[in-house]
């Protein structure tokens, strides 16, 4: 979830968005212009990727696929990621300027480590790359929750507790966004390998 | 989906230069969301709504806007007045409910939505382009202003591509449910829109190279600072430092 504007402490604002900054550096400074275009273009994917909604028993959530962006991209999510939630802060107006060094570090840091925790197991391929690829699609996911519940708890002592419920809503999103990364890679692997080379 | 209801040519606030409302609507962004007293963020929401009034944005869908933006507000609302604990002013059952929970909540709702005005009045209502062109004039990384041009250049023929796969499965009787083949198809689906998207880069990239891209763009839109933009950020910079005095000295402005 969004955390809203106006929310979080200064000091939690600051720090976030200068681990930001620094995660956005590194993401730009390994891409060249040859490789610029895909990263603007997958980039758009999953912005329309995580406004897709679906079924969760008698509602539906929209996915995230921040896992899954990160196991393409590496590094270069973090751009990706601010590029996709600054044309949401704008188009939408979800999020906004002065969360987005958080919202973009707290989606895009837990998916570039898990790329490289779980690479290992992503290229050996079969079932070794889906269960790196449930890994981390919901691991991800679970991080992204845990530090914007984190963020939210720290803001405020008098947060604690909505921050507890809003990781704890973040559970069934971790499941589905596991399986969903999982069958998405598989796919991949099956029908174009070669993407998975893109942050070697 | 992705329509733009703010953009249209409004009078007097659609002629400030972008970048001078781009770096107005940020530092009051910044300022309200460190203001910790309740007077000075009334103060920013008034001064917010003149801004909004000013800029006259088409009234249903900044309604619809401001409602999706207070969501978490009040998710806020609902948990943290009868969680927080303190002095309680009412008992909800089990629940206390807390006053300072409900300063907290009150406190937070009000600069989210002083911010919110602030941008759908100053940035919604620039189109992408311009704003990608006037971050760069800001010192903005190149290669991010080329990734916010690009990707949203592809947004809507993604999102067609993926109406489009979405339509050939529902005609196929796809119908989602809460189960492992339902997410199964989707993944697919995404997996496959991801793939075109890779392909469609390479292509892009080649026609660009053919075209002798190198890497810079040339914007046809003129930027030009006026008198009026200086006058505007005065009175902007005026209202915000009025609004911090009065966060830093709450106490001397009761008279």
């Amino acid at each position: 979830m969004h955390i809203s504007e106006g929310v979080l402490a200064p000091a939690v604002l600051g720090g976030e968005a200068v681990l930001a900054a620094v995660g956005i550096a590194v993401g730009l400074r390994r891409l060249d212009y040859s490789r610029l275009m895909t990263v603007a273009i997958l980039s758009a994917a999953f912005f329309v990727g995580s406004l897709v909604h679906v079924p969760v028993g008698p509602g539906s959530a929209h996915l995230i696929l921040n896992g899954f962006l990160g196991i393409i991209l590496g590094w270069a999510a973090f751009p990706a990621i601010f590029v996709a939630l600054l044309l949401q802060g704008v188009l939408f107006q979800f999020g906004g300027i002065t969360v987005l060094g958080v919202n973009t570090f707290n989606m895009a840091f837990p998916a570039v480590a898990c790329c490289f925790i779980f690479r290992p197991l992503l290229s050996r391929g079969g079932n070794s790359m889906r269960i790196g690829a449930f890994c981390c699609g919901a691991l991800s996911v679970a991080g992204a929750g845990f530090l914007t519940a984190a963020a939210l708890a720290v803001s405020n002592g008098g947060f604690t507790r909505s921050a507890q419920m809003l990781f704890l809503a973040h559970i069934p999103v971790m499941a589905i966004e596991g399986m969903i990364t999982m069958f998405a890679a598989a796919f991949i692997a099956r029908v174009k390998p070669e993407v998975f080379l893109f942050s070697r | 989906m992705c329509d733009t209801p703010f953009l249209r040519e409004v009078p007097f606030l659609c002629r400030i230069d972008p970048r001078f409302r781009i770096v107005v609507a940020t530092a009051y962004a910044i300022a309200l969301a460190a203001i910790q007293n309740l007077p000075a963020a009334c103060l920013g929401v008034v001064f917010a709504f003149a801004l909004l009034l000013l800029a006259r944005p088409n009234p249903g869908a900044t309604c619809k806007r401001l409602a999706i933006i207070n969501i978490f507000i009040v998710f806020l609302w609902i948990t943290v007045p009868l969680t927080m604990g303190g002095d309680s002013i009412a008992a909800l059952g089990p629940f206390h409910v807390s006053r300072a929970g409900i300063f907290l909540a009150l406190l937070v709702a009000l600069k989210c939505n002083a911010i919110a005005f602030v941008f759908i009045a100053l940035v919604a209502p620039i189109t992408i382009s311009v704003l990608a062109h006037s971050l760069e004039r800001l010192r903005f990384p190149a290669k991010l202003v080329f990734l916010l041009l690009f990707a949203y250049r592809y947004i809507y023929v993604i999102e067609e591509e993926w109406k489009r796969l979405y339509t050939a499965a529902k005609l196929r009787g796809f119908r989602p449910k809460t189960n492992v083949r339902t997410y199964g198809v989707l993944a697919n689906m995404l997996g496959m829109v991801f793939v075109h998207s890779f392909e469609r880069s390479a292509r892009v990239y080649e026609a660009m190279q053919l075209r002798g891209f190198c890497g810079k763009f040339r914007s046809i839109a003129l930027f030009q600072s006026r008198l009026r933009d200086f006058v505007f950020t005065g009175a902007a910079a005026a209202a915000l430092g009025s609004i911090i005095l009065l966060d830093i000295f709450p106490g001397k402005f009761h008279g």
